[in-house]
């Protein structure tokens, strides 16, 4: 850098400037504080709304922390143009070489906040790891799995991996519940009690429609491969509304003593006898 | 970052404290709505206030069904049927709205007219296609034998040709894996005889919207008619014609006959109120005080219902309300059923949302174990359960 240039530059901050840079931040901050506790007293107030309410914070933080950065270069640095353009350059070639995958991750999130490919609330996979969103930063995407863990995931590897989003904004989602019988049972009374019991579950979303479909697997020996499709009311009941319907067909089975014992026909039971995943 | 935070909501808080001193409170809190009638400060009232708030229709000062247009579609339907159009009409309304009144205007115009009738009042959950056979057999007096299905349509349509109102539908709404046959079988009853006979049925909202979306329900009528609750209007009507009732000639110093004009808490109310009654009269004894002139009343502002108590809930009590405004009511044995949990735990669920408030315990019933929501707080109940996302 010029002598001249670093001097002109150095001259820019004086105590005033810099107070009034952090003062800029600082206020910045606050102001987005404040709008999460609203968006928050408003997903309370109305929480059938959370999903769209949630969508409206990492817009806002980009567009609010784009117009702090805006307003301390031009209304309060005010620097010349060959400091801005020596500033510009040694920024570029600092993020290039020092920080690579930092400036990935926030391109990717700055990406993400204007393109959105999921919304905080909705249910993804990504990679191996399934669960509901719960913060869209800057630099990484936190998922909430059923395992009650949080999974950071940088932005810049969301941007590169292929999503699916069960949900996409809505708080009700198809889920398939996969369950495995042997083919004693009468085929049309299997589907019918799948389809009862479906409808008896207090978690499934009545509005949309229930499917049930059974067809015959071989793998050892025949068996029955019997798949419910049904809306859940709400993406965080997913888990739970699958297995209330699966005991509740398990039961209503015993009940009319259509079969006992064994869930499968032969002693080797299939590799994932009971499965349930979001149909994407 | 979390820490500093929560540094700063501590700080924040801190502040709060000592620079704004806490406002007031002034909701009222949940519990307080369900129990007011039978509070100290109401039984303190004198009884001509009561008399003139009683919590019911007044006989003929005012009916629950205010609206006319209501009771001229079902005579319209009726008079298409006899037209010989192929006619069966559905009613149905938020609790409390009216609906067994309006069936029973309509039939009373029905007797005027000299059509025959039939009114069936549903009064426990029907269980099995048998179940349904027997019980409209034995509601619309036909021979008592064994019938099937098909058996029990041949009677049905053998009766001379008459209007049946079927009233209570929620009765029908059931989370067994029975519930699809039994409704099955009052459709088929319903479309097997729909023209020789007019099926008209009501049933609250809920229990409609419920059998509507799991079993088509809807399908089964040519005409349906969501039944209003009161708007603003109809309630300051009723209000003022209460007061009027009960002697008082002056409110906040405005005379009675200039209440629907001025700026008044009677507005107020009927706004606050959402179209229930019960609430609205709530509103009118809870914030009033004798004026210092003889026949005259004083009504402060209305107060903030505080739900905050029904968002504390847990997951399963809040199905469980969401279930019992579809179902009308719940016993202890269907909430096991539904919930799958055991005996005491229902009972001790539905206890607990009784002594809140929330519930009431149908003791009039040869079934005392029945939970319904309360009548005055329903409306309030069931739309912070859609808003939750537990009820659509």
């Amino acid at each position: 850098m010029d002598k001249n240039v670093f001097q002109q530059f150095v001259d820019l901050f004086s105590y005033t400037t810099l107070a009034s840079i952090l003062g800029t931040l600082v206020f910045t901050w606050l102001v987005l504080v404040g709008i999460r506790w609203a968006i928050n007293t408003l997903v309370n107030y109305n929480p059938k709304y959370r999903i769209q309410l949630a969508q409206t914070f990492p817009v806002l933080r980009v567009l609010l922390w784009f117009a702090a950065i805006s307003y301390i270069v031009i209304g309060i640095i005010q620097p010349p143009q060959s400091v801005i353009y020596a500033s510009l350059g040694s920024l570029g070639l600092a993020l290039g070489l020092a920080s690579q995958d930092a400036a990935k991750n926030l391109v990717a999130g700055i990406m993400m906040a204007i393109s959105p490919r999921f919304k905080i609330g909705d249910m993804v996979q990504v990679g191996e790891h399934y669960g509901e969103v719960i913060s869209l930063d800057l630099s990484t995407t936190k998922l909430h799995t059923f395992d009650d863990n949080v999974i950071t995931v940088p932005n810049a590897d969301i941007l590169k991996m292929p999503i699916s989003n069960s949900n996409n904004g809505e708080l009700n989602e198809m889920v398939a519940i996969d369950l495995h019988f042997p083919v004693s049972i009468p085929v049309a009374k299997l589907k019918n009690i799948a389809l009862d019991a479906a409808k008896c579950s207090y978690y499934v979303y009545l509005k949309k429609p229930i499917v049930a479909t059974v067809f015959p697997v071989f793998q050892d020996d025949f068996y029955y491969h019997l798949k419910i499709k049904a809306y859940v009311l709400d993406v965080r009941f997913e888990k739970a509304m699958a297995t209330d319907i699966a005991e509740r067909v398990i039961e209503a089975l015993h009940d009319k003593e259509l079969f006992e014992g064994s869930l499968f026909a032969s002693t080797l039971a299939p590799a994932h006898p009971l499965e349930i995943h979001p149909s994407h | 970052m979390p820490k500093i935070q929560e540094w700063f909501a501590e700080q924040w808080q801190a502040t709060k404290q000592r620079w704004l001193p806490e406002k007031e409170d002034n909701s009222v809190a949940l519990d307080q709505v369900s129990r007011f009638y039978q509070s100290d400060f109401y039984l303190s009232l004198d009884a001509g206030l009561k008399s003139a708030f009683y919590d019911g229709p007044l006989g003929g000062l005012d009916s629950r069904t205010l609206e006319r247009k209501d009771l001229d579609f079902l005579l319209d339907c009726c008079r298409l049927w006899q037209g010989g159009r192929n006619v069966s009409c559905g009613i149905y309304g938020e609790k409390g709205t009216g609906l067994s009144t309006l069936l029973n205007m309509f039939t009373t115009e029905l007797k005027q007219q000299d059509q025959a009738f039939k009114q069936l009042n549903l009064e426990r959950r029907l269980t099995s296609e048998q179940d349904v056979i027997n019980t409209l057999a034995l509601l619309l007096a036909i021979e008592p034998k064994e019938y099937n299905l098909d058996t029990f349509i041949e009677a049905l349509n053998q009766l001379p040709a008459c209007v049946i109102t079927v009233d209570n539908i929620h009765f029908l709404v059931q989370r067994t894996l029975d519930a699809q046959v039994v409704v099955d079988t009052f459709s088929a009853i319903i479309l097997a005889s729909r023209g020789h006979h007019l099926w008209i049925l009501a049933g609250e909202e809920q229990a409609w919207r419920r059998l509507s979306y799991g079993y088509q329900f809807g399908n089964l009528f040519s005409h349906q008619q969501h039944i209003a609750n009161f708007n603003e209007s109809q309630i300051r009507d009723l209000l003022i014609k209460r007061f009027s009732y009960g002697g008082f000639h002056t409110i906040n110093d405005i005379a009675i006959d200039q209440l629907a004009n001025e700026k008044s808490p009677v507005n107020d109310i009927s706004k606050r109120s959402k179209g229930c009654v019960e609430l609205g009269l709530f509103y009118c004894l809870n914030n009033l005080t004798y004026g210092t002139k003889p026949q005259s009343i004083f009504i402060l502002s209305p107060q903030e219902i505080d739900i905050s108590q029904l968002k504390k809930l847990t997951k399963l009590e809040l199905f469980t309300l969401a279930e019992i405004s579809t179902h009308g009511q719940l016993s202890i044995k269907e909430h096991h059923t539904i919930f799958r949990v055991s005996l005491s735990e229902s009972k001790m669920i539905l206890e607990h949302l009784r002594v809140l408030g929330i519930l009431d315990k149908n003791e009039e019933l040869a079934r005392s174990d029945a939970y319904s929501l309360k009548l005055i707080i329903s409306a309030v109940v069931i739309r912070n359960l859609i808003s939750m996302n537990y009820l659509y």
